[in-house]
């Protein structure tokens, strides 16, 4: 059996709000599975914990309880994370740094060689359409190229896992379309991608299946269909069943909305 | 050696990524500006007239503006020689006359553009211009993407210490280097030891603002680190002048426990006040400028050897706290 791209089990994570005692709970119990070749779909609410979610995945930050794995080996072990290629909500590169040179400072972090480097670079800048602006000051692209150029950072080093954090934000019809193709491609291939939208659209073309994050907890978790028939139940109060993280698990849980 | 490499790299990326924060902060260009009003000084610089003997140690002299010069006859009778002539600056805008001879008037130039860029002034300017790089690079915006790559982020942290340590040593050995060469030129004197306070320059950037990355990394802002990096230079500088000042106090005037306050805030802190005494040793700056006098009584106690090495060993610990700190970080 192959081990999941990515799982979490019980992980809840709170935050020290400021110099005060309080706590504010991010995520509150949550178990996820990503298999590899998969598309899962995060969606939810601001202030679900989505970011939160991958944020832990990533090692940016660490479970206040809980357990999250990487390929099959413990999040605290860095060395999967070049397995990983990941693309923030908010891309920004403030520095005047050329294009060209943001992606090799991307490659040096993944502790690839200076001819991986520039091959796998100039390989990225065609494939993101980025080969004209490859000269240019990253602080002086438009939001759209600058999600090219998180997207292009992300691909470097051929990643198994891509983790999109609202990455059709910004990006004009044609670049959504390019967007699809270059996700539809990565999956073609045997890749997973886990991909946070708002766009419930984008996520039914794209996703296997859908997790719903609502206050922090983990309220739904199945196919994209399911999902829809949640949210109807949601809207009329009535009671609707919700799986639990892993895709093969039975529904376990009822939610009394 | 393939880490060796792989950190090389990384280092390299961090230098590119530091030129370019200069660039876009204008620290680059007040150092071109730096470097272009101390190059235009030199080549300013005029010097006429002077002693005949060359061995100025052993000539016995006395300048023209001496009271002592209006009596040649009598100077002469007893072997001493007038230093005639002056030393012009902004091409003939300041004039002066000479103390003594040429190479004594080039010193005294170069070793008030070295002590400005290598001492107080230049450090704390750059100190103050540098201080917001580590907090910009670990803006969460700009950082969530570079931290969540497999390379360590503390390595990656120390990679971008030394890079801002870099492009300072840069800076220094330019400014020496190109004021050193142009004022060599325009007189025919070459002085060597000018290039002494490259290092001990280096050395004092590389403490404080090992203290800045810390606090940087710490609170991942650009005012907090630059505000608490100059108040912990004013520390650490009453720190140091206050252990030289106690040699010059009766063993009454100061209790005990303050006694070994001072002792121990001066060996476990960068000491600004040795730097000065470090630069005013390495270019023999006596015959120029005196030991301020609260100094004096402690000069005899100044030694290299603990400048340097606590000076290191409070650079090492404060950049490895600052590394441990960024293992720890949450973006």
């Amino acid at each position: 059996m192959t081990e999941s791209a990515l799982r979490c089990e019980n992980v809840s994570k709170w935050y020290r709000q400021g110099f005060s005692a309080r706590r504010v709970q991010a995520l509150c119990d949550v178990s996820l599975t990503l298999e590899r070749g998969e598309v899962l779909g995060l969606v939810g609410p601001n202030r679900a914990g989505k970011t939160t979610l991958i944020k832990l995945f990533l090692s940016l930050c660490w479970p206040s309880t809980g357990r999250i794995w990487r390929f099959g080996q413990p999040a605290y072990r860095r060395d999967t994370l070049a397995r990983v290629g990941y693309v923030p909500e908010h891309t920004l590169i403030p520095l005047p740094l050329q294009v060209r040179h943001v992606l090799t400072m991307h490659g040096s972090l993944l502790g690839l060689p200076p001819a991986a480097i520039r091959r796998q670079r100039d390989s990225v800048l065609a494939q993101c359409g980025l080969e004209a602006v490859a000269h240019q000051s990253a602080d002086q692209l438009s939001k759209g190229m600058l999600v090219r150029l998180a997207l292009a950072c992300a691909l470097l080093g051929t990643p198994e896992l891509l983790v999109l954090d609202e990455p059709f934000e910004g990006l004009d019809v044609s670049g959504q379309e390019w967007l699809r193709a270059t996700i539809a491609r990565h999956k073609s291939l045997g890749g997973s991608v886990l991909l946070v939208s708002h766009n419930g659209a984008e996520i039914e073309r794209q996703c296997d299946r859908v997790a719903l994050l609502d206050d922090g907890r983990l309220v739904y978790c199945g196919a994209v269909p399911g999902l829809r028939a949640y949210e109807r139940g949601r809207a009329s109060g009535s009671t609707v069943c919700v799986g639990v993280g892993r895709q093969e698990g039975p529904l376990l849980a009822a939610s009394t909305l | 050696m393939k880490l060796v490499s792989a950190f090389a790299l990384v280092y390299f990326g961090q230098l590119r990524a530091v030129a370019a924060l200069a660039r876009k902060s204008g620290l680059l260009w007040l150092a071109t500006a730096a470097l272009t009003v101390g190059c235009a000084l030199c080549a300013s610089l005029r010097v006429t007239g002077g002693l005949a003997a060359e061995d100025q140690e052993v000539l016995e002299f006395v300048p023209s503006h001496d009271r002592e010069a209006q009596r040649p006859a009598h100077l002469a009778r007893h072997g001493v020689e007038v230093a005639q002539g002056e030393w012009s600056i902004g091409f003939g805008f300041v004039r002066m006359p000479l103390g003594r001879d040429a190479r004594d008037a080039v010193r005294l130039v170069l070793l008030l553009l070295v002590g400005g860029a290598a001492d107080a002034p230049g450090l704390l300017l750059a100190l103050l211009w540098t201080a917001g790089f580590v907090p910009q690079m670990l803006q969460e915006r700009h950082a969530v993407q570079l931290v969540s790559r497999p390379w360590g982020r503390a390595p990656w942290l120390v990679a971008l210490y030394l890079a801002v340590v870099t492009l300072y040593a840069c800076f220094l050995i330019l400014f020496v280097g190109c004021t050193w060469l142009t004022a060599g030129m325009r007189t025919g004197i070459f002085w060597t030891g000018y290039w002494l306070p490259v290092p001990v320059g280096v050395l004092s950037f590389a403490a404080f603002y090992a203290f800045s990355a810390l606090f940087g990394a710490g609170t991942r802002s650009t005012a907090a680190a630059s505000l608490a990096t100059v108040v912990f230079w004013l520390i650490c500088w009453g720190a140091s002048s206050g252990w030289y000042m106690l040699s010059s106090l009766e063993p009454g005037q100061l209790s005990s426990a303050a006694r070994t306050l001072c002792q121990v805030t001066y060996y476990l802190l960068p000491k600004p006040a040795d730097q000065t005494l470090a630069l005013f040793q390495a270019l023999g700056s006596h015959t120029h400028l005196g030991v301020p006098a609260w100094m004096q009584a402690g000069v005899a106690s100044f030694s290299l050897g603990i400048y340097v090495s606590t000076t290191l060993a409070f650079t090492s610990v404060c950049t490895c706290l600052a590394a441990l700190l960024m293992r720890r970080m949450e973006f």
